[in-house]
């Protein structure tokens, strides 16, 4: 556990995502500068660092957000290179962002657009659709796993929610797609706890060996409930240290003062 | 200059001496001298600024002849058991579906005015004025659906009106006149397809609805005109006290469509709806004018209009409200939404409140905007295509706005044709690519 930063380089072929030198730019201006970082399969990593480090563009980079301008580097997943697919293909390929903010989507219902999302996802793999009665079942089974109301999925999508619920929301769609690749972008971000305590638990049910998780988070809070494997820091554009969980702890201890003032020195 | 005018003169050219009932001559001749006064009207008009009728300029239009050249009636999710089918603007017995229903009516305008014409005298005269399409329609109308409810007749079963544009090689043009006439607490509610024709024709229609002291009418209508069509339509409604008026009007096809809704809320209690919703593509034109005259207290409108525009698409929404200075407790609303898909699709929207009381709750709301691209990001990201996610938006989008219809069957079949019109525009677009 003590030196997780040599053993996640040692062995790259069991790499689920593969960051090397990554530079990206939004509206010309340098945001990330120069991350690399692999995550293994069924590895937990998160990622926390002061508001403006890059975490986000992180995040968006990986789901594939227009006007994020990749200019050095390159990402794999799967050994594939990530940037080449849409962000549809990349969903379809197992890689789900939990967003930070939740977009309302007016009068697209929520079972209308879950449907959608699995049956896009299946035909892309060229399996069979589900009909209305298997989608049906199978969100029977993950809202009573999740201990999610379905009655939020007969509204739009995310409209009228309140934090708690968007949050709720992203962590069951995250059950009903599966995903191979699962980024938290603060998820806990504008929760209470209790509705902390019940996201995370959401998140530890799809904790499996074949699920990778990059897990972004400003506070150690969610950490806590989430327990990672590899814990980093995102300062000014680059990872600016690795370690276990404990560093976590370090960091709600100490700040992030350290990183910033290392950053602008 | 001769060419420009040809269009014009051949529809001026197509009024006949009338054969009928004198009062009626009279009618067609004021109509017919009304309108050659105006002109076909042109941008220069304050009604017309934003719709140019050019395309009406140029053509030898004809008269259409019986209309043998129909391809049948399709069923479809809004057919009914009452169903009534004008081919070329004509009504068509050996088409229409017609059981006897208590306290209903349904006659063809041309068979009542050959055989008894005085049943019509008191209905057909409308004091208009500047409305030079209802006036040519005055002048040329030949034929049109007349649907008359006895007092206190609810009507449940749905009532189709099918009008089939016959295949031709020349232009046409016909100009059918509907009359509904709801006598005091009946109730109806009447959808009309309009449906593509592949050559080219001008449809004028003009519906003129009567609702008597309690009456309530739902009158849907949807225009999938074909591409070389022009349709022009304008409703002269009148409603007597605690009447109840709700229209939709979907419109998904014709290179240019106006439809000219004016209310009349003459007795207290009165209410009307006046919703619509659009799909443009190419060059598509689309207009939606209305007129709601809030004469009696405490009367009520409600507008709500949503259009998708892609290409060089144009709409256009003109909403007028007027209260009068004695009437009192009024609501009215309006709400014109548009989304662009296309930097070259254009919305002109013009709303005109001319209120003369004091106890008057008045809005109006105007947007015009582009697909969310946060939102399709999102849809993208769990995996949904992108050309999926755009029409699961717009959809949502025209589907708020069909929200308004209240007859559940009519609301989830128009739903389902936007739907079925947006998946034709994503493989057309597909298949383009």
């Amino acid at each position: 556990m003590g030196d997780d930063t040599n053993e996640q380089c040692e062995d790259l072929s069991s790499s689920m995502l593969d960051i090397k030198n990554l530079h990206v730019d939004v509206d010309g201006k340098p945001i990330l500068k120069g991350i690399d970082l692999s995550i293994g399969a069924g590895e937990v990593h998160a990622i926390m660092g002061p508001n403006g480090s890059g975490k986000s563009t992180l995040s968006y980079v990986l789901a594939g957000r227009d006007g994020y301008e990749v200019t050095e580097g390159s990402i794999a997943y799967e050994g594939q290179d990530l940037l080449e697919l849409a962000p549809e293909e990349r969903a379809a390929r197992g890689i789900f962002l939990a967003f930070q903010y939740p977009v309302e989507l007016p009068g697209v219902p929520g079972t209308t657009f879950l449907k959608g999302a699995v049956n896009a996802q299946r035909r892309h793999r060229e399996e069979p659709e589900l009909d209305a009665m298997q989608f049906l079942r199978l969100m029977r089974e993950k809202t009573k796993e999740l201990g999610i109301g379905d009655e939020m999925l007969k509204r739009a999508v995310n409209v009228g929610f309140s934090g708690g619920e968007k949050k709720r929301n992203e962590v069951l769609q995250m059950a009903l797609l599966e995903p191979k690749l699962a980024i938290l972008d603060e998820t806990d971000s504008g929760l209470d706890i209790d509705a902390l305590k019940v996201v995370a638990e959401g998140v530890n049910l799809l904790r499996s060996p074949d699920r990778s998780m990059l897990v972004i988070t400003h506070y150690q809070r969610l950490l806590d409930y989430v327990v990672p494997d590899h814990v980093h820091v995102l300062a000014n554009g680059r990872i600016a240290r690795s370690g276990g969980k404990e560093l976590a702890h370090e960091l709600e201890a100490k700040g992030y003062a350290e990183f910033t003032k290392d950053a602008a020195a | 200059m001769q060419q420009d005018i040809q269009g014009e003169a051949a529809l001026v050219a197509l009024a006949a001496p009338d054969q009928g009932a004198p009062w009626l001559t009279d009618l067609r001749a004021q109509g017919l001298e009304r309108f050659r006064a105006a002109g076909l009207p042109t941008v220069r008009v304050e009604a017309w600024k934003y719709t140019n009728l050019n395309p009406l300029r140029h053509d030898a239009w004809q008269a259409p002849g019986e209309g043998t050249n129909v391809r049948g009636v399709r069923d479809t999710e809004l057919s009914a058991d009452l169903r009534v089918v004008l081919v070329n603007g004509r009504l068509r017995p050996e088409l229409c579906r017609l059981p006897r229903v208590a306290g209903l009516k349904i006659d063809s305008l041309a068979r009542l005015l050959a055989e008894a014409p005085d049943e019509l005298a008191a209905l057909l005269p409308a004091d208009n004025d500047d409305l030079p399409m209802f006036d040519l329609n005055t002048a040329l109308m030949a034929d049109g659906y007349v649907l008359r409810l006895e007092e206190n007749a609810k009507i449940d079963a749905l009532i189709e009106i099918v009008s089939l544009a016959e295949d031709n090689e020349v232009p046409l043009t016909y100009h059918p006149r509907h009359l509904i006439v709801a006598a005091p607490g009946s109730s109806v509610t009447v959808i009309e397809r309009h449906v593509e024709g592949r050559h080219r024709y001008f449809v004028n229609g003009a519906t003129q609805m009567v609702l008597q002291a309690g009456a309530n009418v739902r009158h849907y209508r949807t225009v999938e005109e074909g591409a070389n069509a022009v349709h022009t339509h304008t409703m002269l409604a009148h409603l007597a006290e605690d009447a109840s008026l709700e229209c939709f009007n979907l419109v998904l096809g014709g290179r240019l469509t106006r439809s000219e809704a004016h209310v009349a809320l003459s007795g207290r209690g009165a209410r009307v709806a006046l919703n619509g919703a659009y799909g443009l593509a190419g060059r598509e034109h689309c207009d939606n004018t209305t007129v709601v005259n809030h004469i009696a207290g405490e009367t009520s409108s409600r507008q709500v209009f949503k259009g998708v525009l892609d290409g060089k698409s144009r709409a256009v929404y003109q909403g007028r409200i007027a209260v009068r200075p004695d009437a009192q407790k009024i609501d009215g609303h309006q709400l014109s939404k548009a989304m662009l898909l296309s930097d070259e699709a254009e919305i002109d929207t013009k709303p005109e409140l001319e209120i003369l009381a004091d106890d008057v709750k008045c809005s109006h709301g105007a947007t015009a905007g582009e697909l969310d691209k946060d939102a399709l990001f999102y849809m993208r990201a769990r995996g949904i295509p992108e050309a999926e996610a755009r029409a699961m938006l717009i959809h949502a989008f025209l589907a708020d706005a069909v929200e308004e219809v209240s007859h559940d069957a009519v609301r989830t079949a128009l739903a389902n044709r936007i739907e079925e019109w947006l998946a034709t525009k994503t493989s057309a677009e597909g298949a383009a690519q």
